[in-house]
């Protein structure tokens, strides 16, 4: 075969132009650690990358919904904790009540610590995280429990149920609202303090049975409010792991293997150099280099 | 009876004959890297011999002489180069074209309009979470406006594209139309030529690589004509013969029939120097020209109206679910994407970004007696339309983007394969023709000692001619 001068050419230029291709393409993966750096590298990966990334987004989003959601719970936790343990403090003082034993002036003292306790209960049902009345349903600007210019209790509790997307379709209520935990008991706190200042033995020792019923509706929620804890921190886990397995696919689908990358730039690099060593030795040589 | 000077006439013509071909070998070693040059050879024949007087049995050789300047054929290859180069260069061009597009969309990165997408879903869930924070309303009208700016973004870089191709293929006509007339221009002085029995090899040489020149913008064919004219067609087209040559135009572009402003790229191929009957055309995905048209009349403004249907897709799901809904003050909800900004627009409205309050993050509207401040349930259910299978096209609004990307990476990687073979393909057939056709310096080296010596050789006979006459004229008679 006749090899022309313009068919050598070609042949050492079209070598070097593939060659040099081949390297700026290991070296643009290299460089990104990303062997998908536009969708026509792998169309089809591409789409799983694009998936991939909304799924880690929506993620993200859960974790911090379950983080919000975590704070909250534990804000309600506390409250109701204290609530329960002031509860406990009224129980003991209104069985010391009861004793007819006692005389007005040690009931008016116990009619004064039970009013202390109410004023309590009362600012734990009014209990705010970051700014929002937690008992108070959706009415979170406002405080549900305020005690009028004649001392009198006003509560007023919204319903709306506060649902927080912890994980993909799961979806939870974390709030619970003070109509179940404070409106019976604040008003019956409100009636032993009337009974003691008036020294009605009897009558306080009546409430007792219901003080004892409100306390197991308090320790009722308390468990209501554990289990909820309890299912958000099994969601936050599988959201740990959810978000593992997603990055390792997505590691797979996208992420450039260095070692093989830098194996197979070393081969590309070795076939460059040689073209170039091959066209640098032909191209200048002719019949005429004899010649004299 | 042989003139006494008639080896001398021999050896005259013998130099004569060397010399031209070391000319002709000149010229070649001359144009080793010419485009489109193709070797010549001169064609040494003996003149015509001389009969021995009195016999009819006795030719006696009188020399050489140089019968033709001959042109290396390769008409066959020619064409399949063509064919081929135009092939290569509509692939080469087309992965360009989609690469760009690819690099508007900037997927799968983190600035694309799926990664803003994303988020704008999720700022619900936070509003959601906090439906009475004044900063989360703000932050969810800006990634509102962030989806906007993705899609407005993306949205003008594609018009920008479109309109620099009509540019460039406005260019591409002016190119092929003075292609043409260079054409037509040597076409004539190579008929003229002919008709006096010349061969202008390298006004032949030309002519082909003007063809060449244009087969790589449009799907050309030619075929030789008595007189050594070509015929040239494209896409079956006559646009040059002996008698004719017509011009390509661009037709005005979406005034009119186009209709419009995506209205098609039209051409037509008009008579030259003549108003009446121009051809309309449309280039085939052959050559530079059809893939700039293929382009800018199908590929960007099938995404254009792609994202147009997303972003339409998402204002409607959005407003319908947002309008059910209940603002902070307690009123029904509005429009959340103003729907005057025209289709494949969103655009926080304007009641909302100026009163962040309107955002409907409550509700549905009737659905339980609450109160409003801590409502995100509204929220939620917007957050919720990532994943409504019927938004945009019959699916959601992350795979018909998903969709939408993977079929332009598919068509851009076929368009670098094609190129790749197409590629591979052209330069065999580059080096077919040049094995055939091209120079090569070291045959032209050895032709030229072998030239040098037949003409050295045929100087020596003339001293030895002069010497014998010498003893002729000075020598016998004395």
């Amino acid at each position: 075969m006749r090899i022309s001068e313009n068919g050598m050419v070609r042949t050492v230029v079209n070598d070097l132009m593939s060659n040099r291709s081949r390297l700026s393409d290991l070296q643009e993966q290299l460089s990104s650690g990303s062997i998908i750096n536009r969708p026509s590298d792998d169309p089809g990966g591409t789409a799983t990358v694009m998936q991939l990334r909304g799924t880690l987004s929506e993620l993200d989003q859960y974790k911090s919904n379950a983080d919000y959601a975590h704070d909250w719970l534990a804000a309600t936790e506390s409250a109701l904790n204290e609530a329960t343990e002031t509860l406990d403090r009224v129980r003991e003082l209104a069985v010391q009540g009861a004793s007819e034993t006692l005389g007005d002036d040690s009931l008016y003292g116990i009619a004064q610590e039970v009013a202390g306790l109410k004023d309590h209960l009362i600012s734990l049902a009014n209990t705010r995280h970051s700014g929002r009345y937690i008992f108070a349903g959706y009415d979170t600007r406002n405080a549900p429990v305020e005690v009028d210019a004649d001392g009198e209790i006003v509560q007023s509790y919204d319903l709306g149920p506060m649902m927080y997307e912890v994980g993909p379709g799961i979806r939870m209520q974390i709030n619970v609202s003070g109509e179940r935990v404070f409106s019976g008991l604040l008003e019956l706190v409100g009636e032993l303090e009337e009974a003691l200042l008036v020294g009605e033995h009897g009558q306080v020792g009546d409430m007792l049975e219901d003080l004892d019923a409100e306390k197991d509706r308090l320790l009722a929620v308390r468990a209501e409010m554990g289990g909820r804890m309890n299912r958000l921190e099994l969601s936050e886990n599988r959201l740990e792991e959810l978000e593992l397995s997603v990055r390792r696919v997505m590691s797979n689908t996208r992420d450039a293997d260095v070692a093989e990358l830098v194996m197979h730039l070393a081969t590309a690099e070795r076939a460059y150099q040689t073209s170039l060593a091959a066209g640098a030795r032909i191209l200048p040589q002719t019949l005429l280099d004899f010649l004299r | 009876m042989r003139s006494s000077f008639f080896g001398l006439e021999l050896a005259r013509r013998a130099m004569t004959t060397h010399r031209t071909n070391v000319d002709v070998i000149g010229h070649n070693l001359a144009n080793v890297h010419t485009e489109g040059y193709r070797k010549q050879e001169a064609v040494l024949t003996p003149t015509n011999p001389y009969s021995l007087a009195g016999t009819n049995r006795l030719e006696m050789g009188t020399g050489v002489q140089v019968q033709d300047i001959s042109r290396r054929q390769s008409r066959y290859l020619d064409r399949e180069i063509y064919r081929r180069q135009g092939e290569s260069a509509y692939w080469e061009n087309r992965g360009q074209l989609l690469s760009e597009i690819e690099d508007i969309l900037a997927e799968p990165g983190d600035s694309g309009i799926g990664a803003v997408m994303d988020q704008f879903w999720n700022c619900w869930q936070d509003l959601a979470a906090e439906p009475d924070s004044a900063a989360m309303r703000t932050a969810v009208i800006e990634r509102g406006q962030e989806l906007g700016d993705a899609f407005r973004m993306s949205t003008r870089q594609l018009e920008n594209m479109m309109g620099n191709l009509e540019q460039t293929a406005a260019s591409r006509v002016d190119r092929i139309n003075s292609i043409l007339s260079e054409l037509q221009e040597l076409d004539e002085r190579v008929r003229t030529l002919h008709a006096s029995d010349a061969i202008p090899s390298d006004l032949l040489d030309r002519r082909d690589v003007l063809v060449e020149r244009l087969g790589e913008l449009v799907d050309v064919q030619v075929r030789d004509t008595d007189g050594g004219g070509v015929r040239v067609t494209v896409d079956g087209i006559p646009v040059l013969d002996s008698y004719s040559g017509r011009r390509l135009e661009v037709q005005a572009v979406g005034a009119g029939g186009g209709g419009g402003e995506d209205g098609a790229m039209g051409f037509s191929w008009a008579r030259e120097g003549d108003a009446g009957d121009p051809i309309e055309w449309e280039p085939s995905t052959v050559g530079e020209l059809g893939s700039l048209v293929q382009m800018r009349n199908e590929d960007v403004p099938r995404m254009l109206s792609q994202l147009r249907e997303l972003a339409d897709g998402i204002r409607d799901g959005v407003n319908v679910v947002h309008s059910e809904g209940v603002t902070l003050d307690g009123d029904g909800g509005g429009e959340f994407f103003a729907s005057e900004a025209g289709p494949g627009f969103l655009q926080v409205s304007e009641d909302i970004t100026s009163n962040p309050k309107l955002i409907a993050a409550g509700g549905p509207e009737g659905e339980g007696d609450y109160a409003i401040a801590g409502d995100g349930r509204n929220a939620l259910r917007l957050s919720d339309l990532r994943n409504d299978g019927e938004l945009v096209g019959g699916s959601t609004p992350g795979e018909y983007l998903r969709s939408l990307v993977a079929d332009l990476g598919i068509r851009a990687e076929q368009a670098d394969q094609q190129h790749g073979n197409n590629h591979v393909m052209l330069s065999q057939l580059l080096n077919q023709r040049d094995a055939l056709t091209g120079v090569s310096i070291d045959e032209e080296m050895t032709h030229l000692i072998q030239a040098q010596n037949a003409f050295n050789a045929s100087a020596r006979l003339v001293r030895v001619w002069d010497e014998m006459l010498d003893i002729v004229v000075n020598g016998l008679v004395r």
